[in-house]
């Protein structure tokens, strides 16, 4: 709800700088019969975004103000400089309205009605419209729209399904219907439980809307049908009398006064505290506060630093360390651990934050590639941290938009094909394993591994004879400087792209993937932490040095010398655990030191069902480490996820698993490539 | 070629503009670097060895809580690494956003560097090395080379660490 104010008093900004300025113009230019059209739309559009936030009051200036501009667009009057110093006044009322509804909610102001009676007596001509600017919110009837007469007008009911989700947004039907007509009047109502029983993510608001189109009752139908399912719509033409919306009188109309709501909530508990909380909670506040993300970001350092401190103490320990010292450590390491959770789930935000923007942004993309294209959201409620979050947006806007762009065909391909003319795209987020995966996933015309080939060798990549496996030819999309699409449309195609979605990800220490049956459809996986932040760590050396993996990777751990081990090329090795071989790849060599005769331990890896055995002097134990970005203050290594910093102070580099099995995977190759 | 615009607070000696500069020996040459690049100047601690990284990166170290690189300044200019004793130091500056630590020998002082004095670099290092230098200055009997610490901790270089 926080945003969508925002939303709204960024907009009403904007828009109040725009009906000056065009103003200002005026008083410096010929009047222009396009001036008073802008004026219009602005006036117009401030209405019903500020009846869409409950503001009646500002919504019925800024209707008055519309009105007034309809009737002087229709007498076709130029506007005099007496007329814009008046409009210029309206506007500096709507400045002061916007700025008192920010601290005392939806206000109204006294000057209002007698500038827009003194408005209307200079535009003339037409008889002032009786704007009514009642003090008695209650008492308040939809202003009815003279200007516009026998135009049909509707009253529409629309509820929101109970449990709000990305897909409700409410905004969006206003917005649809304000394309096909006008809003008269917008009341938001709301029947909030007592506190005891409300829940946080309910909805507990449902609007009435006074329409007015020119269209057909079936369109305005059709419009509804925008309104995801469990959303409850009523529509009845206004003229007959709604035996329904009288049946079930509004419990309260919040936007008009506060006070009403926590009077009618407060009912079983009077006291102030309780129902001033329980307003909070029904604007979707639920009992909290805003912290700003420097101060968690803060919070979350020191306590890092804390779990570095602790590790330093629980190593501190040895023999003659006593046994209080040694209880009060472990109860400390607890502790820290517990506040470290809780310090980090502070930070966790559903990915709803982040898949709601895309609703918008496929419906534009899709109408401007003259594409019919649904998004199908899923896991919405999974949570992540706040920094993935904000990371994630562009990878994930590049590949839906992509997935539109080069996925799915035009409506008449998909019919040609047997295809539903409307593709789908798909968009999923759930948790395994102590990772997140994002799915994006169409069903479009997926990918043609012929033309990735041809591309390949056009780009001198491959030679005319290679026949790359399925999952490396995959692996040229994500390569700099690659681009199928015949048509370079200015949203995509130009070849940049994928190779940055995959840096993207790969920086905040996760991979993607990508499948695709030709004809059927394409699907991108990605998979990152959790949280960027923290993890569980084994501790692996070779010689002096330390490396750090993450935990949740480790399969098991054997004695080197007793796995049958086979050698293929000089390059290939392979180990044969329990009857599987799986490749291996030697740490030493990886980072680069001499190898050595020293026997050593095969610690197995496994991510994505992918399997490597790595090979190193030993393991040095596990601890949980704090995941820091080598990037901030240098370069990304490739090869490791970033670097911790262990108990005594030294840094410890942590091996990124998806590399070490992509090292695995191309000996793989490489070998059936030969034989 | 004499780049040496640092926005500083300007200290009048005999009228004349001068710049703080932390001043090194670096083999037999003296040189200089603009105070108010560098953060602090702490000892010398190991750092951890970087897989594939250029050989003058040592490696990285904990800069209380944040991984920073540390640059050999004798391996950058391909002079041979001295043994670590207790004179060496790692001067902590801040280049474009980013910081990084340049391991000298020892540091020797800070003086007032007259920036109307300031000479183009005669070329007398090889072109390799040249780019480091920003500017000669003579100041009393001593010649300070001022060095061009972006150039040393060359990121966009760096960025090509390969696998």
């Amino acid at each position: 709800m926080d945003s969508l104010m925002q939303l709204f008093y960024d907009e009403a900004n904007e828009m109040v700088e725009g009906m000056e300025q065009v103003l200002l113009a005026l008083e410096s230019g010929e009047p222009d019969p396009e001036t008073v059209n802008a004026l219009f739309r602005y006036a117009h559009s401030f209405k019903g975004n500020s009846a869409a936030m409950g503001f009646t009051h500002l919504s019925k200036f800024t209707h008055g103000l519309e009105s007034a501009m309809e009737s002087l667009r229709k007498e076709q009057r130029t506007l005099t400089p007496e007329l814009a110093t008046l409009l210029l006044q309206a506007v500096d009322v709507i400045r002061t309205l916007l700025e008192r509804t920010r601290t005392e909610g939806d206000v109204g102001d006294p000057t209002c009605e007698a500038l827009l009676q003194q408005i209307n007596a200079v535009i003339n001509g037409e008889t002032p419209q009786p704007i009514t600017m009642r003090s008695t919110p209650a008492s308040a009837e939809p202003a009815e729209s003279p200007a516009t007469h026998g135009t049909p007008q509707y009253r529409i009911f629309y509820q929101p399904a109970p449990t709000l989700s990305a897909e409700h947004d409410p905004l969006q039907l206003l917005s649809e219907l304000r394309e096909y007509g006008q809003i008269i009047e917008c009341r938001f109502r709301e029947q909030i439980p007592p506190l005891e029983q409300l829940k946080t993510d309910a909805c507990y608001g449902s609007w009435e809307i006074l329409y007015e189109t020119a269209f057909e009752p079936a369109i305005v139908r059709a419009l509804l049908e925008l309104v995801v399912e469990g959303a409850e719509t009523r529509i009845e033409p206004v003229n007959a009398p709604s035996a329904e919306t009288t049946q079930q009188p509004p419990t309260q109309i919040v936007a008009e006064a506060p006070q009403l709501s926590v009077a009618a909530s407060a009912s079983k508990d009077n006291t102030l505290a309780t129902a001033a909380v329980s307003a909070a909670a029904s604007r979707g506040e639920a009992q909290s506060i805003r912290v700003s993300t420097e101060k968690i970001d803060a919070l979350m350092n020191l306590v890092s630093e804390i779990v570095i401190a602790q590790s330093m103490l629980s190593s501190a320990q040895n023999a003659d360390t006593d046994e209080r010292t040694r209880a009060a450590i472990t109860q400390m390491e607890r502790h820290v651990r517990d506040l470290h959770e809780r310090v980090m789930a502070i930070r966790l935000l559903p990915v709803s934050y982040l898949f709601n923007r895309f609703p918008r942004m496929v419906r534009d993309t899709a109408a401007k590639l003259g594409k019919k294209v649904n998004l199908e959201v899923e896991g919405e409620e999974t949570e992540l941290d706040r920094t993935l979050l904000e990371a994630l947006s562009d990878p994930l806007t590049h590949l839906i938009r992509n997935a539109i762009d080069h996925g799915i065909e035009p409506p008449e391909e998909r019919q040609q094909r047997g295809k539903p003319e409307t593709g789908t795209i798909r968009l999923s987020a759930y948790q395994s394993e102590g990772r997140i995966y994002i799915e994006v996933r169409d069903d479009g015309r997926g990918i043609n591994t012929e033309r990735v080939r041809q591309k390949a060798i056009q780009l001198g990549w491959i030679s005319e004879n290679d026949h790359p496996s399925e999952e490396t030819l995959y692996e040229f999309l994500f390569q700099p400087g690659f681009s199928t699409a015949q048509q370079v449309s200015d949203l995509s195609g130009r070849g940049v792209g994928m190779d940055v979605v995959k840096r993207n990800v790969e920086s905040l220490g996760g991979s993607i993937s990508v499948q695709s049956k030709p004809g059927e459809g394409t699907r991108f996986l990605l998979r990152v932490p959790l949280t960027l932040a923290i993890m569980d760590g084994l501790g692996l050396t070779v010689a002096d040095e330390h490396y750090i993996v993450p935990l949740t990777a480790v399969v098991e751990a054997f004695q080197y010398e007793s796995l049958q081990h086979t050698a293929l090329f000089d390059q290939y090795e392979l180990v044969n655990v329990r009857g599987e071989f799986i490749p291996l790849v030697r740490l030493r060599q990886f980072v680069g030191l001499p190898e050595t005769d020293r026997e050593g331990l095969i610690v197995v890896l496994e991510q994505e069902g992918e399997q490597i055995a790595l090979l190193i002097d030993g393991i040095a134990g596990q601890q949980q480490v704090v995941l820091k970005s080598l990037e901030e203050n240098f370069v990304r290594v490739p090869g490791f996820a970033g670097a911790t910093i262990l108990g005594d102070g030294r840094v410890a580099l942590i091996l990124d698993v998806s590399d070490l099995i992509r090292r695995g995977r191309q000996s793989v190759e490489r070998y059936a490539a030969v034989a | 070629m004499a780049t040496i615009t640092q926005p500083t607070e300007t200290k009048t000696t005999a009228e004349m503009n001068t710049d703080k500069y932390l001043v090194f020996q670096i083999g037999n040459e003296t040189y200089g670097v603009p105070l108010l690049q560098v953060q602090e100047i702490r000892t010398y601690t190991p750092a951890t060895r970087v897989p594939n990284a250029p050989d003058y990166v040592l490696g990285v170290i904990n800069l209380r809580g944040n991984i920073i690189a540390v640059i050999d300044a004798r391996t950058r200019f391909g002079l041979p690494p001295l043994p670590e004793e207790e004179s060496t130091v790692v001067v902590v500056a801040q280049v474009n956003d980013k910081i990084f630590g340049l391991r000298l020998d020892s540091v020797s002082d800070v003086m007032d560097i007259p920036l109307e004095q300031v000479q183009p670099t005669p070329p007398i290092a090889s072109e390799a090395t040249q780019r480091f230098l920003s500017g000669v200055v003579q100041v009393g009997e001593r010649v300070v080379i001022l060095l061009n610490l972006r150039e040393i901790f060359d990121i966009d270089a760096l960025g090509s660490i390969a696998a």
